[in-house]
């Protein structure tokens, strides 16, 4: 029993208190928001590792010293209905140590606020939730994306939520907690990201069939690349295009191009009913599902529910023939924004 | 599998006595009803939460067809049998066992109300039940957020099922506190003060309190949902409504509703450690007002469920705050069951096993649950594994531990022979060790960032060896229920028969002062009480007898009745009506239900005559007869 007990407590505190390896972690944040309740969370976990050595402790010691063995008394005198003294220590302690944690608390509660509201020389970014993708409207800049929220580094971001169907929530853990995005509501929250990389971000609040896909990335840039980026974004489509995306292209304004937009052929998707393409030989998944290749976009476009539960894309399998599909792939897989180009 | 639950009931019991519990007013029968559909319930849930282990054990996987919406079928099902059809009726059923016997009553307040309301629990399972065939079960999840529970996004006649049912099970569970309120506040025993009553009993009168006024809210929720999805308001819809409403109103029923959970429990630790360390609960008034204050403060603290869904940091903070002052009395009471240990004479036998694995696995439950009251670290933490880690830690290591205490510990006193105590113990540290690893796992995955509900995650996202660590504790688990379902059966064929009347032999509370299984009038002379432990304390310094309050006369015991069950059954039929949208079934059910009622309002014979055995039960009394 008391070896359980020990080895429960050292592996929970280990397993708090160390670091990770992974790169999507809680515990290695990469933005002023996140430190700040990365440092709650090591208070609080400092704190209540007081409450649970005390009781380890105590539990462990009473047991081993109490318990019934040959030789011992039977009875015990020991009927002592309680002790003042003792049961105000271990009432004033316990609220001493939650005024610790409650004050920083409180403050850092409205501290983060105080960040989403102040919007001096802060990024805007309009996220809007949909079943079961998410999209990224820059309106300053005049750009959507969807999949990939690019973003500058060292640069107040604030993203503005809201939800096109049903409760989503916004969650990067690396960058600063997560916030609903309420239909009808508009939610703010705001990080300033201190290092490059890309991060890992998903749907938190159950949304439907596929809510366990709903994933994005935030890309961190230097200023440089994100501008680039948002340019790539603005221009029109490339002009040089082979035969055969030539005739991809056909093919997407013919079939997609009523739900997807790309640049150049339909810039402004907001509030359109699926992602938008402009960036998609970029991503690193379809769908966030498969990983992106020729072959998975194929099955993507003969089976998308099958692939991903609840996506809203009908299957393509009888609408194209085997040539019409390579084409169309070749032209999803020439949509990349060449970031550097000034 | 509702029907399922049914079979199961007339397989273990003989056809002959079927009949006899099916139309039986007798608390502890109906407690022994609750205790096996809630078993039945635990072992359908149970197999819901592997297969959501089995489907998250690789990334990727696709076992069988739980992804996507089968997936969330098995996760919602899982959530929702557990809280309302296993947890809460494994309680129920123990208070109908108990509480009586611990006050000196013959039976509750309202008998018949108290079939009525194990008919209409058991309507409401079968409701959640049936829909797995019948159209599909309930997807949103057990908290069932609008807009995602209305019939918009979900137009599967699932959540039809979890409105209705929870709403009839509801009724039972509302009328169940009515009856145990009146219960202990009018039918104590002479000189039981309600300072001298057992933890137990206290606990229950708390649990009462908070199922009167926490339920209402669920009840209005409920209807509203159900408004919604069949009759085409839009109360809780995004655009023409609001669907914060639901979230409220579900929460300031849900937060209550997990300490409704947790306060039977701790009552019944605080029986079972004072019986087996042999000693005086430590702090027995600090006890009591611990309990009233979580059960006050259960109330308080809703919005901490809702921390991110933007309600501003003022709001936020006050929840923070009120959330993290439950850890007050709930710290005073983990310290007084220590120091209960201390200086007492410890046996550790199965229940007193499961009442000290709990102290440990409880308090980390507790402060995860601190952990998640700092807001802005509850951003991070909310809606991940964390929380899912965090509440099955207070929820298995604290309401299932207490069932099963309170199952090995008052069996005997029930069927009048014991739980194998070798097979207990195996059952003990499998479902310990089963359940640390199952969970603990759970709280670094948060962490790393895996959110709640989700149906698989991806190869990179590292968190592959947590979830097959994971999965190998879930069937740890398992097992462990094989081996408690063994130890009954073996128990039931080998087990030595007629246990005397205490037959831990350091019972403390009243109930062990008559025979086990005791008679159905329990006491046949209601017993005088004097102070608290009053059985240990008349054991002590009485001679081992309890003084009685009244001479032996014939008795008043409530008559049985099959008109609970068919109230169950009319509600089961409306309901069903309600679902399918069938006006005749409706109909059928609501005035089935409504004659039922009438007739029993006419029917005065509710009550017959039984007169005890000529000679007294010679634990109470004191004069020679």
């Amino acid at each position: 029993m008391k070896k359980a007990i020990n080895s429960i407590a050292t592996l929970f505190l280990l397993f708090m208190t160390g670091c990770s390896p992974e790169k999507w972690d809680v515990l290695d944040p990469k933005s002023s928001t996140a430190e700040t309740q990365l440092s709650l969370i090591h208070l609080s976990i400092a704190l209540m590792s007081i409450v649970l050595i005390t009781v380890t402790v105590l539990f462990t010691f009473f047991l081993v010293k109490y318990r019934k063995r040959p030789g011992w008394q039977t009875e015990t005198k020991n009927q002592k209905p309680g002790d003042k003294k003792l049961e105000i220590t271990w009432t004033l302690i316990p609220i001493l140590i939650l005024v610790i944690l409650a004050v920083p608390t409180v403050l850092d509660t409205y501290k983060l606020d105080q960040e989403t509201k102040a919007s001096d020389g802060a990024l805007v970014v309009k996220v809007t939730a949909h079943q079961f993708w998410w999209e990224f409207e820059y309106p300053e800049e005049g750009v959507t994306a969807s999949e990939t929220l690019h973003v500058p580094v060292d640069k107040k971001v604030i993203i503005e939520l809201t939800s096109a169907d049903t409760i989503h929530s916004f969650w990067v853990p690396q960058l600063g907690g997560k916030q609903d995005a309420n239909p009808g509501r508009k939610n703010r929250l705001s990080f300033t990201p201190n290092e490059t990389g890309v991060y890992r971000g998903s749907c938190a609040e159950l949304c439907g069939r596929g809510h366990a896909y709903m994933r994005f990335h935030v890309k961190v840039e230097t200023e440089s690349e994100f501008d680039s980026w948002i340019e790539g974004m603005k221009q029109p489509e490339q002009a040089n295009l082979t035969d055969s995306e030539e005739k991809g292209q056909e093919i997407f304004k013919n079939q997609c191009l009523s739900c997807h937009g790309t640049q150049g052929l339909d810039p402004k998707v907001s509030g359109s009913p699926a992602p938008h393409l402009g960036d998609f030989a970029s991503q690193k998944r379809i769908a966030n599902v498969l990983p992106n290749n020729r072959e998975n976009l194929k099955k993507w476009l003969n089976e998308p529910q099958k692939v991903k539960p609840g996506a809203k894309m009908p299957s393509f399998k009888k609408d194209f023939t085997d040539e019409e599909k390579d084409e169309l792939i070749d032209y999803l897989m020439s949509l990349k924004v060449k970031e550097g180009e000034k | 599998m509702g029907i399922g639950a049914v079979v199961f009931l007339t397989y273990y019991k003989k056809w002959g006595s079927l009949w006899s519990y099916m139309k039986t007013t007798h608390h502890s029968k109906v407690g022994i009803l609750y205790l096996s559909a809630g078993f039945a319930f635990f072992l359908r849930a149970g197999l819901d939460a592997l297969i959501i282990r089995v489907q998250l054990a690789l990334p990727q996987n696709e076992f069988w067809v739980f992804q996507g919406d089968k997936y969330n079928q098995m996760m919602t099902t899982h959530g929702t049998t557990m809280i309302f059809f296993v947890a809460m009726p494994l309680l129920i059923g123990l208070m109908n066992v108990a509480v009586p016997l611990q006050i000196g009553t013959r039976d509750l307040a309202f008998p018949f109300l108290n079939a009525l309301s194990f008919w209409l629990f058991l309507a409401g399972g079968a409701l959640i039940n049936i829909s797995f065939v019948l159209g599909g079960s309930p997807t949103a999840g057990w908290t069932s957020y609008a807009p995602l529970a209305l019939d918009e996004f979900t137009p599967a006649t699932g959540n039809d099922y979890y409105s209705l049912g929870l709403q009839v099970s509801g009724i039972g569970t509302l009328l169940t506190a009515i009856n145990f309120l009146v219960t202990i506040i009018n039918k104590r025993a002479p000189g039981m003060k309600l300072m001298r009553m057992p933890m137990f009993t206290w606990a229950t009168l708390v649990t009462s309190i908070l199922i009167l006024f926490a339920f209402p809210a669920l009840t209005v929720a409920l209807l509203l949902l159900m408004f919604d999805r069949l009759y085409g308001t839009s109360l809780l819809a995004a655009d023409a409504g609001n669907s914060l409403i639901w979230q409220h109103l579900f929460w300031i029923f849900g937060h209550p509703e997990v300490y409704i959970l947790i306060l039977p429990a701790f009552g019944i630790f605080s029986d079972v450690i004072t019986t087996f360390a042999k000693k005086r609960l430590f702090g027995y008034s600090s006890m009591v007002i611990a309990l009233v204050l979580i059960g006050f403060l259960g109330f308080m603290v809703w919005i901490h469920h809702m921390f991110t869904v933007g309600l501003g940091p003022t709001s936020n903070a006050i929840f923070a705050i009120s959330t993290m002052s439950i850890a007050v009395p709930t710290g005073i009471k983990i310290f007084n069951w220590l120091f209960t240990l201390r200086g007492g004479v410890i046996t550790f036998n199965t229940p007193m096993l499961f009442s000290l694995g709990f102290i440990p696995s409880f308090v980390i439950g507790g402060i995860t649950g601190v952990m998640l009251a700092t807001v802005p670290a509850d951003y991070q933490y909310h809606d991940s594994y964390f929380v899912v880690g965090h509440f099955h830690y207070v929820i298995v290591g604290g309401t299932v531990l207490g069932i099963f205490a309170g199952v090995y510990y008052w069996w005997p006193k029930l069927f009048g022979f014991m739980l194998n105590d070798v097979l207990g113990k195996w059952h003990f540290w499998t479902f310990l060790i089963g359940f640390h690893l199952t969970f603990f796992p759970m709280h670094i995955m948060g962490l790393k960032g895996m959110p709640r509900r989700v149906f698989t995650y991806l190869p990179e996202d590292g968190l592959t060896g947590l979830n097959f660590t994971s999965t190998i504790g879930a069937f740890l688990m398992g097992g462990s229920m094989m081996i408690f379902l063994w130890n009954v059966y073996q128990s039931y064929r080998h087990s030595p028969r007629g246990v005397g009347n205490d037959p831990w032999e350091d019972g403390r509370t009243i109930e062990w002062a008559i025979p086990s299984p005791p008679p159905e009038y329990n006491f046949a002379r209601t017993p005088k009480v004097y102070s608290n432990d009053a059985w240990w304390q008349a054991k002590k310094y009485q001679n081992g007898r309890l003084e009685a309050a009244e001479k032996l006369t014939s008795i008043r015991m409530p008559r049985d009745t099959a008109k609970p069950m068919l109230i169950g059954l009319f509600m089961l039929i409306g309901s069903f009506g309600v679902i399918v949208e069938v006006w005749y079934f409706q109909l059928i059910g609501l005035l089935g239900t409504i004659g039922l009622m009438v007739l029993h309002s006419f029917q005065d014979s509710s009550r017959k005559i039984v007169t005890p055995k000529t000679h007294p039960d010679e634990k109470i009394g004191g004069e020679e007869q």
